[in-house]
């Protein structure tokens, strides 16, 4: 792997060592895992250090939330510092519910045994892949039906802030003031990123994970376009200060409270945006049975190349399993008739609803024999 | 830098962009993978480049202009480079401005274009008389997100115009159409009456495909018997790690 020289300060950082991440081989940055080996695998690897993460929140907000505690249970599975910031409710109410790391397993290849015989003219096409990592090399897999509990977290590097405490202060503006709070912990704790001539100063550096949950909700402010100007200053020097120091971001929007232009930009400020959309309360259609919600890229992460990188699609869909969070490829129904395509999802679902209607309608598509 | 596009709009080396203000604009893409081919573009021809990075950090162009082969680091010694960084400009700014009064709507300060103007002038002024000289600002339209008044904006875009009209400089930003600020609109008129040349990338309608990233249109403005004349050449792109490639439109690879 080639090392590249050490850069500057206010960069991407290769060359220093720090438990929990990796360097990745051709754009000189820094990974980390987001707590979920799939998304580590759809970001080419793992987030790097010195990035803002939006996720934009399912409109229960439950597995954003998941998320968020998968995001800050790898912070204190690699010994980072976490530092949580909530203002919809206390932060212990998370930090207490971090799930457990499992012990790492590695996914085995069941299809490895010679037992099935493939037809001939498959034999030589590349297998499908249908869950989108398969060998995670330093992400955890968490167990969500255990949590760690207050005296595992006493050892490590735990910070919150409270929001929720300021509301009877005088704050002008709440956004300003988290952004001033973030900076304070990076500079009391260490966690800048070295410059040149720190270079042999490297066995104290850290990361700092900071997760910020329901931003934007209407606790911030007003969903007005007041707001999300605030909010797009604020993002614009949240990534600023990660870039200058060893932190990285994953911040949960409540999207669908903006008009879908002020979500655009904020995704424009964001250097990656993933969105969460979950089947909870809505009729879930027939094909999508054993997963909870699809997962969408919404702005892919560039970061130090020319294109970013681009996984084989775009269209995802997630289960939430008791020791994994699996995201899978969606793959499209076999090939049919000349036209089928993307419309081939449309077609079966308009099948099966017309099927179910009390009158009997009569369908005007032949039903699909599969 | 990128050859296919170099012979598309009739660039070079030796034929570097005199005098343009060119601008960038992208739809359902992100375009800002061009500003590294101008940057080393001129850097291969040994010429002077300022950046101001609003949207990235440094190091991120460094490592990407690497791979099109030039070395951002090695030129900032030699002075051939100079980088203005907004990013940590507006952060310091925001975060120690803690005024009483209810400036709200001001993260930044209203200076900070003209200011910005001014060090990008003093900049150009130092670059040798022989030498040409290209002003780079990441994105213009990011300040619109910010909370700039648009007139400000304008008003700095007209400025770097007059850079270019006095010096042998040239000027180039990039605009996203897809943000949300109300006035962006208009900014697209008025960076068009200004601008001499016009990249125009526009992502596939049918959505996002691995083979063709998009459409790539040059309008170059020139001025012919008294009048304006705009050339127009369409392309389809696909971007790779290390170059871009132009095809006519549905003439791309994987169709044929």
């Amino acid at each position: 792997m080639k090392k590249v020289t050490f850069t500057k300060k206010g960069t991407k950082k290769s060359g220093i060592s720090i438990p929990g991440t990796q360097p990745s081989t051709n754009n000189g940055l820094l990974l980390t895992s987001t707590g979920i080996p799939s998304l580590d695998a759809l970001l080419g690897g793992g987030l790097p250090v010195g990035t803002v993460l939006l996720i934009e929140e399912d409109h229960t907000n439950r597995f954003a939330r998941i998320v968020s505690k998968y995001f800050l249970a790898e912070g204190t599975a690699c010994n980072h510092g976490i530092y949580l910031i909530t203002r919809n409710e206390k932060p212990q109410k998370i930090l207490l519910q971090l799930p457990m790391p499992t012990t790492m397993e590695k996914v085995s290849r069941e299809a490895g045994s010679g037992e099935m015989n493939i037809a001939i003219r498959y034999h030589d096409l590349p297998k499908a892949q249908k869950s989108v990592a398969d060998v995670s090399r330093y992400g955890h897999h968490f167990d969500l039906s255990k949590t760690m509990d207050a005296l595992q977290l006493a050892d490590k590097e735990v910070h919150s802030l409270n929001l929720l405490e300021t509301i009877d202060k005088e704050i002008k503006d709440i956004f300003r003031y988290t952004l001033q709070q973030i900076k304070i912990k990076i500079d009391t704790n260490n966690y800048a990123a070295p410059s040149d001539t720190d270079v042999g100063n490297e066995k104290n550096l850290n990361i700092l994970r900071v997760a910020i949950t329901n931003f934007g909700s209407p606790m911030w402010g007003e969903n007005d376009s007041e707001t999300a100007m605030k909010i797009n200053k604020f993002l614009f020097c949240l990534r600023a200060l990660a870039r200058q120091s060893l932190m990285v971001c994953c911040i949960t929007i409540p999207t669908n409270l903006y008009t879908s232009t002020q979500v655009e930009t904020f995704r424009q400020l964001c250097d990656c945006s993933v969105e969460l959309q979950s089947f909870e309360g809505k009729k879930k259609n027939p094909l999508y049975k054993q997963y909870h919600g699809l997962l969408k890229m919404r702005k892919l992460l560039c970061l130090n190349s020319l294109l970013p990188y681009v996984p084989e699609t775009l269209d995802f869909a997630f289960e939430l399993k008791k020791t994994k969070f699996v995201i899978e490829y969606l793959h499209l129904p076999p090939d049919v008739s000349d036209t089928a395509s993307r419309q081939g999802v449309e077609e079966i679902d308009t099948n099966k609803v017309s099927k179910s209607s009390p009158c009997g309608g009569t369908t005007l598509k032949k039903d699909l024999d599969f | 830098m990128f050859e296919e596009l170099n012979r598309l709009a009739g660039w070079s080396t030796e034929k570097l962009p005199d005098r343009e203000v060119i601008f960038i604009t992208d739809k359902g893409c992100n375009g800002t993978f061009l500003l590294h081919h101008f940057i080393a573009l001129y850097l291969k021809a040994g010429q002077h480049v300022v950046l101001v990075t609003v949207e990235q950090s440094f190091a991120h162009y460094s490592v990407a202009c690497g791979k099109l082969g030039a070395n951002l680091t090695k030129s900032k010694t030699e002075g051939k480079l100079t980088h203005v960084d907004m990013m940590k400009a507006g952060l310091n700014e925001y975060l120690q401005e803690s005024s009483p009064t209810d400036q709200l709507s001001k993260g930044f300060s209203n200076k900070t274009l003209e200011q910005l103007n001014d060090m990008i002038h003093d900049l150009v002024n130092s670059v040798p008389v022989d030498k040409k000289s290209i002003v780079i600002v990441d994105d213009l339209s990011l300040f619109l997100s910010l909370g700039f008044p648009i007139e400000d904006v304008i008003t700095f875009y007209h400025k770097m115009k007059y850079i270019t009209r006095t010096k042998p400089a040239s000027f180039l930003t990039v605009l996203h159409l897809d943000g949300s600020a109300e006035d962006l609109p208009t900014l697209y008129p008025n960076f068009s009456y200004y601008g001499t040349c016009e990249l125009k990338l526009e992502g596939l309608e049918s959505g996002y495909s691995k083979d063709v990233h998009g459409t790539l249109e040059v309008i170059q403005k020139s001025m012919k018997n008294l009048r304006t004349v705009f050339e127009r050449k369409v392309r389809q792109y696909k971007v790779t790690e290390r170059t871009l490639h132009l095809f006519a439109p549905g003439t791309s690879k994987a169709v044929l």
